[in-house]
């Protein structure tokens, strides 16, 4: 079957080391890929690479085997597109603007862009400059949407969104994995990722520096420990230990990070009258941390 | 904080207009010394000639006051078309003030961070005025800087008034559109109304310079109080008290915006209605327009360019009711009638409707451009192009639905005016041919389209500089045309601009070659979009 999105040695190269570098990437049809970075790692530079709004230094990029930029008009019939922020539409109306963009895509159900605007309690009778901010990412849901594409590239998309809404959308999307859409998310929020992501590529100063399934994520064991001693904490028993990072001490109280195997901090700890022990797993934002500082 | 403002917000206008100005005022004393010749007796007769001249433009541009001096013919020649385009510059750096800075969220951010609305718009009302006041005296002190290479005497006190009439003038038209911005929520009604009626009030002083029974309605014109400052021109008049009633006007027109900005919502305007209770809507628009980007285009602009339309076609009525008294009154003076009917080669009357309608909207033609194109710009700016370069519409199309757009729009605004003189010719008392009447109207579309043409190309590939680029380009070219003649440049260097080219066909007739080439400048423009386009990065980071 196609690939989803193949780039090979994708560059784009705006100087004083700004942009994005080389990317070798790889997203199979079906597959829900999250795309994380913090602001300014090359996400959105990624995107409009993909999307053909921007030229490649070098290298190449492919949506579903089209080359996203000599065959941009044919990539984007089988793409839904939500940008990170809707541009201006000044005093059109949302129903004008889902009609003109539905019509220049063609084939939009009006019963879909019904369902999806009831469902997101959007009102497309006001005008663009009276959408709060999260009705205009309402309405950039249903642009991308509308159309039920093969594969969706989505900038950001809860960003502006309250909780419920965030859901609403959070079903949207696995109803799409569902009926066989291939989802790009890019994002700095980890909880959207973990939401819905089978994959995750992170991406820091213009590289990618890691592709990973979620669970791989999760299996670096990096935890974080507290120990309460019945008398004096002992920080000096954990500092030499393999794996051990962070050692803090207050009082009774005794904190670190664990990397890797728990066993020498179990070794460690007999012996000695511990009243508490408290260990929990990393969230994937300590992980994504993590992993910055020491590719740093 | 002032003088920051003033250089940040302003500094494109600021330079434009000030060095622009001194080269133009500077270059125009050039072309003084060459049309007005060397001695006393050659300059009064070319003083007189103009004086007669003049008159056929009494309409649009006040009456030469001593154009035998270098001062005169600068202020008759180079100040009342400044006084014009500074006009709109001020109207559309106040509807910038009061509306485009709020669409771009300055205003919230000015307001947050714990400035008052009234210091907000008087520092800003205040930094304009310090840009103005120094594009007026670089405007009016090139005439004193010219004056020793062309051998007269400098006139720096009166061109010093000159400049602080016209700055009062022109802060009397901010403070009126900085008022109009107030009442509508939407930056583009504000800028129809407030350049519509500081086009209205030029026109009202048309009318009173013109029509003797209507002289009385020049009062309510700024350009009435302005015009009767003649300073430039030795022995002309410094109006203090008009000077001062224009600063005064200026100052209450700024100081009534006030309370209404306090008592508006931010994002809304003084006259935004309540919105209805309604049940919400949840289909898409099912409107044929909006199936193409080109339709769209024609359909978001409706309202404006419905304006467009009328005001053309209200100008041209006017301007054909005025044709005939204008030229009985020339006519009346054997001695202008020799020479003008001699400058006419022909029918008198089509040659200066030529000159004074088809004149004006060549002028308007440009300057729809200019405003289609900062439509595109913003489109770009604004994200809106990568948006729908996202849907399956390639670059080539985007280009060619704007040149479509341009096309139908431009067509419409020359078909409102030559309905608008078409009507009222037969009760003008004007004996004009409906064939020349409108094959000149026809031609002023390939105008329009090599404007839309060069428009299109730089909006393509340099959108955030396309719109000064173009009207820099149309002043450039106007001046041209004005001065090559003047300079007695070779017939190459006049056709260069593209007013020049246009001619005066509905008198002389149509120049094939003119078309041709002007239709050459659309295609070439839009040749070089479409590689330009597809060259480009679409991005608003």
């Amino acid at each position: 079957m196609t690939t989803a999105i193949r780039t090979e040695g994708l560059t784009k190269d705006y100087g004083g080391g700004r942009g994005l570098f080389d990317l070798d990437l790889e997203v199979a049809p079906g597959e829900v890929f999250g795309y994380l970075g913090p602001n300014g790692a090359g996400k959105s530079t990624t995107i409009r690479l993909l999307m053909g709004l921007i030229h490649a230094t070098r290298g190449s990029a492919e949506i579903f085997g089209l080359d996203s930029f000599r065959q941009a008009v044919e990539v984007k019939r089988l793409v839904g597109y939500m940008p990170g922020e809707l541009p201006q539409f000044g005093g059109l109306r949302g129903r004008d603007i889902a009609g003109h963009f539905g019509a220049l895509r063609g084939g939009v159900d009006q019963a879909r862009v019904r369902a999806i605007s009831e469902r997101f309690d959007l009102d497309l009778g006001l005008k663009f400059r009276e959408y709060s901010t999260g009705n205009k990412r309402k309405l950039g849901i249903l642009l991308a949407f509308m159309h039920q594409p093969r594969l969706l590239v989505l900038d950001e998309p809860t960003s502006g969104l309250d909780p419920l809404n965030q859901q609403e959308f959070f079903k949207l999307l696995q109803e799409a994995r569902a009926a066989g859409a291939t989802v790009f998310l890019s994002s700095h929020v980890l909880s959207e990722v973990e939401h819905v992501c089978q994959r995750v590529g992170i991406i820091r100063h213009g590289k990618l520096v890691k592709v990973a399934r979620l669970e791989e994520l999760h299996e670096i064991h990096v935890r974080k420990v507290e120990v309460e001693f019945a008398g004096d904490a002992q920080p000096q028993v954990f500092r030499d230990l393999p794996g051990v990072e962070d050692v803090q001490s207050n009082h009774h109280r005794v904190t670190f990070t664990v990397r890797g195997s728990f066993e020498p901090v179990a070794d460690a700890l007999a012996g000695h009258q511990v009243v508490n022990l408290a260990s929990h797993e990393p969230s994937l934002e300590e992980v994504f941390l993590t992993y910055y500082e020491d590719q740093g | 904080m002032i003088a920051w403002m003033a250089w940040r917000l302003h500094r494109r206008g600021l330079l434009g207009f000030s060095v622009g100005g001194f080269l133009l005022s500077f270059f125009y004393g050039l072309a003084y010394q060459s049309a007005a010749g060397k001695t006393a007796a050659e300059q009064a007769a070319f003083g007189h000639a103009i004086t007669l001249a003049a008159k056929q433009f009494a309409f649009l541009i006040p009456l030469p006051v001593h154009p035998e001096t270098l001062g005169g013919y600068e202020q008759y020649k180079w100040l009342s078309g400044a006084i014009v385009l500074m006009m709109v510059w001020s109207g559309l750096a106040a509807i910038g003030i009061g509306r485009g800075d709020e669409d771009r969220g300055l205003t919230e951010q000015w307001l947050a961070a714990g400035l008052s609305r009234s210091r907000l718009i008087l520092a800003r009302s205040a930094a304009f005025a310090l840009v103005l006041l120094i594009a007026c005296l670089a405007s009016t002190l090139g005439i004193s800087a010219v004056a020793p290479l062309v051998g007269q005497d400098a006139n720096l006190g009166g061109e010093l008034g000159k400049a602080v009439s016209m700055t009062a003038g022109l802060l009397a038209c901010f403070g009126l559109a900085l008022l109009i911005s107030q009442l509508p929520a939407e930056r583009q009604t504000a800028t129809a109304l407030g350049i519509g009626a500081l086009v209205l009030l030029l026109i009202v002083n048309g009318v009173a310079d013109t029509i003797s029974g209507a002289s009385w309605l020049g009062a309510i014109s700024p350009f009435h109080w302005l015009e009767r400052t003649s300073s430039a021109a030795p022995g002309g008049v410094f109006d203090a008290w008009g000077t001062v009633g224009l600063a005064a006007a200026a100052a209450v027109l700024t100081g009534v915006t006030l309370p209404v900005f306090e008592r508006r919502d931010i994002g809304r305007g003084l006259l935004t209605r309540l919105r209805r209770r309604a049940p919400a809507a949840r289909d898409a628009s099912r409107n044929p327009l909006l199936r193409t980007p080109f339709t769209e285009g024609l359909w978001e602009q409706r309202v404006g360019l419905a304006v467009w339309v009328a005001g053309t076609a209200v100008l041209g009525w006017l301007l054909v009711s005025v044709t005939k008294s204008t030229a009985d009154a020339l006519l009346s003076d054997k001695t202008i009638a020799a020479v003008f009917e001699r400058a006419a080669g022909g029918n008198v009357y089509e040659s200066l409707l030529g000159l004074v309608w088809f004149g004006s909207a060549l002028l308007l033609l440009a300057a729809y451009a200019v405003v289609q194109v900062s439509r595109w710009a913003a489109q770009d700016r604004e994200g809106r192009l990568e948006l729908l370069l996202s849907v399956p519409v390639s670059r080539t199309r985007v280009v060619v639905d704007r040149a479509l757009e341009f096309a139908a729009a431009s067509a419409l605004i020359v078909a409102g005016g030559y309905v608008g003189v078409a009507l009222q010719a037969p009760f003008s008392g004007l004996s004009l041919d409906p064939g020349k009447l409108f094959t000149a109207s026809a031609l002023l579309w390939p105008f329009a389209l090599a404007f839309g043409g060069l428009g299109v190309a730089l909006a393509s590939r340099w959108p955030r500089v396309a719109v000064p680029l173009l009207a820099g380009f149309a002043v450039v070219e106007y001046f041209l045309g004005d001065l090559a003649p003047l300079f007695k440049a070779p017939g190459w260097v006049a056709n260069l601009s593209i007013f020049y080219l246009y001619g005066n066909p509905v008198a002389a007739g149509a120049s094939w070659t003119a078309v041709l080439s002007m239709t050459a400048v659309f295609l070439a423009g839009f040749a070089a979009a479409l590689a330009l386009m597809r060259r480009r990065d679409v991005s608003t980071a």
